[in-house]
């Protein structure tokens, strides 16, 4: 019961991370300095707490399931380096979206661009995974 | 750990998590544009080598307080 409630709300934290995430890339790529400071309180208040939680309820799950173990699965490693470039992404949208707010440049982040297709990407990669456990 | 392997299974996903808290922020750095490119690199590899963290916390302090690396 601990597992299944665990990974209910591993689940609910990435959906909200997830979110925060798309909010931020659409953010840079059509910047408004009336919505920085919404965005930016959002960013650092829900959506990278979320992603903390993420990681934490994750590796519970990791723990409590034994996936950690030898022979718990290929799919997990590939997982955990997944979900490694996703926070890694959010991390370099999370110090662009900074950077704008202290050069007060808001032209459009064509850095960002493809953030959200990869993002997503390697969401449905990572799902695929957890859901199939085929390798 | 020392025979206990109950410390192991704490600690590890306690380190596990703050080493990934650690790549995330020098990511974060690294495209606000508080450190460039050699830095991030230099953090990264530092956190392989052991004590490697003193020697790049001295040398941030440097950075930051010359403000070169910007």
């Amino acid at each position: 019961m601990i597992y299944e409630l665990t990974k209910a709300a591993h689940i609910v934290s990435v959906i909200v991370f997830l979110s925060g995430m798309a909010i931020v890339e659409m953010f840079l790529r059509y910047p408004n300095a009336n919505t920085l400071p919404a965005i930016q309180n959002f960013d650092r208040y829900v959506t990278t707490p979320a992603m903390l939680l993420t990681w934490a309820l994750g590796i519970l799950l990791g723990v409590l399931g034994g996936w950690f173990e030898v022979g718990g699965g290929f799919w997990f490693g590939l997982k955990i380096l997944l979900v490694l470039i996703l926070s890694a992404l959010h991390g370099m949208i999370t110090g662009r979206l900074r950077r704008k707010v202290r050069e007060g440049n808001f032209d459009p982040d064509s850095a960002t661009r493809t953030a959200l297709p990869i993002g997503f990407g390697l969401v449905v990669v990572i799902v695929l995974l957890v859901t199939t456990k085929a390798i | 750990m020392v025979d206990i392997p109950a410390a192991t299974s704490i600690l590890g996903p306690i380190h596990g998590g703050m080493f990934l808290l650690f790549v995330w922020i020098v990511i974060r750095s690294w495209a606000e544009g508080l450190i460039n490119g050699h830095g991030a690199g230099r953090l990264l590899v530092g956190s392989f080598i052991p004590f490697g963290g003193f020697i790049n916390e001295r040398w941030l302090s440097t950075q930051f307080a010359e403000g070169t690396d910007r």
